[in-house]
């Protein structure tokens, strides 16, 4: 095994490889010590350090509700798509009805139909439905997007369980909701913290959707990074994105962390 | 393991979960009343007009929503118009900084009109939008007094500005672009070019300035003639989609020489302390309007403010703050910006928009423009 | 999973016998019904709007479709969606393999470090990785910045406002989307064929070629239609990296709904590119079973 690794094309391939996870991961990464420059404009290598951007990040009303907001849609979207999501899965997987397969595909073209269509045709709706601009409208418009990964995650860790101890369950004379609180839904937690993480993060980056939703009064952290990229280019943005990686990178990690408790892997 | 068969299902079941929500008017969300809704106004008492503009109708307990372009812009603009007049006269105001025509739109369409007074473009606010606009109430509005051309039925001028051409004195080494032909001619002045990225905002028309016509002559636009004056520079264009935008791309140098508006040029000369100059030469003099939407509840205490803010006593206030010029012929701006003015800088070869004739053609400039631009 | 055949099996077994519908199925509806409010009805109100909404009366339903065929611009930017999406598929094709038969011969530990290499750009923000390809491709950008300092060049090379950038940052962000759905096929092509094909005297480059490659075609095909119908409705980078030239048709529909209130153009063009996604899912579904392109998304 060890000599095949000297085989030229071998080599070839381990060369690729790294060229790819230095192209995949290199370019974004720049922005990080980009943030903590000293000076008043992006360089690199940067020049000095200094958190000042940061503190102006945090002391910029404009910066700083716009984290808060996001958080709060995050937060809140992670919560309704992870309820919505799991009962998709548990009604998906375990149910029996015509077009299943189907309904399985529309759940999850979210993530397929282009994402501004998506957008236009929620402005166009939400703002009938006097939703637009509200954070009540951009948690629904965010949940119908996040909920397939919920989904995905929750049926994954749903297959795994093993119907037997279901079945032992209700042979010992638990009722069906019972049952399913003392036996499924632990199995298949860890599915779904999971997805309600994917949910969080889901939330927590969405741009496009968010810049129909949203007016000035009320804008999460990555429409207003959107707002500012297009306009001027001062090191804020660099640390403002890199509080943007910082915590999808952290939640990231942890839904990994946490679905690896999978009982049945 | 479940398979999810082919598309066709996917089909299948979208259009009959469509059919079964009957277009979805039954699935209404479940979410209160929109928070946004303002407390009945007691209208004002109608003051003649000479009352409006020293001793506004007192109107405590309105709340009047402002939208503007925010920024620099905005903030000449309560500090000139919004203060004073909420201590004048009671009213508070509620402020937007992201004025849109689409939202003015939206807004009407969806009968939920939460801004009263909107600061527009050139674009906006003529026949073209008699259905989503209020007539401006000329009994509270001196328009003999405004700049002829500059009052309108759903709109009055209330900040006169210029689009010029702005340049980088160290990408032109000292030269001074004289107009137009100049800005189009790479070889004298090399350097990247900035236009803003709108077909209504100007670039057609110094197209055509720059291949020789006259300024009374632009209208009906020459289009074929303009993109074909365009191609000339295309590959050195860079496109700015935003006011700081441009003052950032024209004052890093770049672009050697900008289309920019002229508050934007003196921001990037005066602010950011960048070697900016302006050639007023040749240069389009417009104006931002304000228009009050179609069915605001506080329509009458908008146009006392419109009213007011037009009065020659008040209408130059902003200028103290950012060089933009007044619209009533009558009204003195602040001496230290009088210079930097786009009034001030008017001779022969000054332009104007045809604005009815370039939102009556909007489809067809726009069509022009991408079709020059993506091809 | 696959210890649960068994059980699986026999559940299978159950549901032909037993009812069409069962009480699990009840669960489904609250979901349903919100993604039907949600996200279904602004579909269709926006398709509908494609044959309401007019800039001028017109007595003839689908003027706009007859407008958007009629102007040269915007078949030119409905051509270089495709152009863009086709050039951004090849890229992650000729970046993706590789790297994912790379992660299926190394060792566990390091298929895992190179998994996380794919996850954290998959799931970290696409505005952010833009923005950071500006930072990098502008004319004051890092790589422009070394070129003139170290004198290499006189005058910034055009990165940024090139196809070459859109490509660049479409390719990165798209690349997760081709090597997740290769590799979890490539993981369940049992070692031993291969080898069997070496024993038999194949060189190890017919063997691959033979044997491998084909059996990992379904996982290229599943990720080539994902990168391809994602690329088609990209909006954000070509916004910010791209030309005039580079436009794409999601850029198209913001700017005629957010500029210039032209809704019924807008959702013309969003009925079409909601068309032409859904036409090229349809065609490949013919070819592979679509769960291989969306179920590798499970393995993320």
């Amino acid at each position: 095994m060890t000599d095949s690794w000297r085989q030229p094309h071998r080599l070839l391939l381990v060369a690729l490889g790294a060229l790819t996870v230095f192209f995949l991961l290199a370019p974004t990464l720049v922005v990080v010590p980009m943030s903590f420059t000293a000076s008043n404009s992006l360089t690199f290598p940067p020049e000095g350090f200094s958190t000042r951007w940061y503190e102006k990040m945090v002391t910029d009303p404009q910066w700083s509700t716009g984290f808060v907001n996001s958080a709060k849609v995050a937060f809140l979207t992670a919560v309704l798509a992870t309820a919505l999501g799991t009962l998709a899965a548990l009604g998906t997987v375990r149910g029996r009805f015509p077009g299943r397969n189907g309904l399985q595909l529309l759940i999850l073209s979210p993530l397929i139909v282009p994402v501004i269509i998506i957008a236009i045709g929620m402005f166009s709706v939400f703002v009938r439905w006097k939703l637009a601009g509200s954070i009540a409208g951009l948690v629904l418009a965010h949940t119908a997007l996040a909920m397939p990964f919920v989904v995905v995650n929750v049926a994954t860790s749903l297959r795994t369980v093993d119907r037997n101890l279901e079945l032992a369950a209700q042979s010992l004379g638990a009722g069906p909701v019972r049952t399913f609180r003392r036996i499924t839904l632990p199995l298949i937690l860890p599915g779904v913290m999971a997805g309600g993480l994917f949910a969080f993060i889901t939330s927590w980056d969405e741009v496009v959707v968010s810049i129909f939703l949203t007016s000035a009064r009320f804008r999460t952290l990555p429409v207003e990074m959107w707002e500012q990229v297009r306009q001027v280019v001062d090191p804020t943005v660099a640390a403002v994105a890199t509080t943007l990686l910082a915590v999808t990178t952290t939640i990231l990690l942890l839904a990994l962390v946490v679905r690896r408790q999978a009982p049945a892997r | 393991m479940t398979s999810w068969r082919r598309l066709s299902p996917l089909i299948a079941a979208g259009v009959s979960l469509v059919a079964a929500c009957g277009g979805g008017a039954s699935l209404s969300p479940t979410v209160g009343p929109p928070e946004s809704t303002a407390p009945e106004s007691a209208a004002p008492t109608m003051a003649p007009m000479a009352d409006i503009c020293t001793n506004p109708p007192k109107a405590a307990g309105t709340t009047l929503t402002f939208a503007s372009y925010g920024g620099a812009y905005q903030e000449a603009q309560r500090k000139g118009w919004l203060e004073p007049y909420a201590a004048l006269t009671g009213v508070t105001f509620q402020e937007s900084e992201d004025s849109s025509n689409a939202t003015i739109k939206a807004q009407v369409e969806a009968g939920q009109v939460t801004w009263d007074i909107v600061d527009v473009g050139n674009d906006f606010g003529l026949d073209a939008q008699a259905d989503i606009l209020e007539p401006i109430d000329y009994t509270m509005v001196p328009k003999d007094e405004i700049l002829d051309g500059f009052a309108g039925t759903y709109r009055v001028a209330d900040i006169t500005y210029g689009v010029v051409l702005g340049y980088n004195t160290e990408k032109t080494a000292g030269q001074v672009p004289e107009g137009w032909a100049d800005f189009f001619d790479t070889t004298k002045f090399p350097g990247k070019r900035g236009f803003w990225d709108y077909s209504a905002g100007g670039i057609f028309e110094f197209a055509l300035l720059a291949d020789g016509v006259a300024p009374k002559d632009l209208y009906p636009l020459d289009l074929p003639r303009a993109t074909t004056k365009l191609d000339t520079i295309k590959n050195d264009i860079v496109f700015w989609g935003s006011g700081a935008e441009s003052q950032d791309l024209l004052g890093k140098g770049e672009v050697a020489m900008a289309m920019i508006w002229n508050g934007r040029a003196y921001s990037a000369k005066n602010i950011d302390k960048k070697p900016v100059a302006i050639q007023w030469n040749q240069q389009i003099v417009t104006a931002d309007y304000f228009v009050v939407p179609k069915g605001t509840p506080n329509k009458d205490a908008a146009m006392a403010f419109i009213g007011w803010a037009s009065c020659k006593e008040n209408n130059a206030a902003p200028s103290k703050y950012i060089p933009y010029g007044p619209t009533n012929k009558l009204a003195t701006a602040d001496p230290s910006k009088v210079a930097e003015l786009s009034v001030s800088n008017i001779n022969d070869t000054t332009a104007y928009f045809d604005d009815t004739w370039v939102v009556e053609n909007a489809q067809l400039l726009e069509d022009a423009y991408q079709e020059w631009k993506t091809r | 999973m696959r210890q649960l055949r068994p059980v699986n099996a026999r559940s299978g077994r159950r549901s032909r016998e037993g009812p069409i519908v069962n009480r699990w199925a009840l669960l489904a509806i609250l979901p349903i019904a919100f993604l039907g409010a949600f996200f279904l009805v602004p579909l269709v109100v926006v398709s509908l709007r494609s044959v309401t909404d007019f800039a001028k009366p017109t007595g003839d339903a689908f003027a706009n479709y007859g407008r958007f065929f009629a102007s040269a611009a915007n078949l030119r930017v409905l051509g270089n969606t495709f152009w863009v999406a086709t050039l951004s598929t090849v890229v992650c094709l000729a970046l993706g393999y590789p790297y994912a038969y790379l992660m299926n011969i190394v060792r566990p530990r390091v298929a895992g470090l190179l998994l996380i290499a794919v996850l954290l750009p998959f799931w970290s923000s696409l505005l952010v990785r833009t923005y950071a390809w500006q930072v990098i491709l502008r004319d004051t950008g890092i790589i422009n910045t070394f070129l003139l300092d170290s004198k290499v060049v006189d005058e910034p090379i055009p990165l940024i406002r090139t196809t070459l950038g859109v490509m660049l940052g479409m390719s990165q962000i798209l690349l997760p989307f081709m090597v997740l759905p290769i590799y979890a096929v490539m993981r369940r092509i049992d070692p031993e064929y291969t080898k069997a094909a070496a024993n038999l005297g194949a060189p190890p480059f017919a063997a691959f070629r033979r044997v491998f490659l084909p059996l990992s075609l379904p996982g290229v095909l599943a990720g080539t239609l994902l990168v391809f119908v994602l690329a088609l409705g990209f909006y954000i980078t070509p916004a910010l990296l791209g030309s005039p030239k580079d436009t794409m048709i999601s850029q198209f529909i913001a700017s005629a709904v957010q500029q210039r209130l032209d809704w019924g153009i807008g959702s013309t063009m969003a009925v079409i590119l909601m068309g032409l996604t859904f036409a090229v899912l349809v065609i490949a579904s013919r070819f592979i079973r679509l769960r291989d392109a969306f179920g590798s998304l499970e393995e993320s």
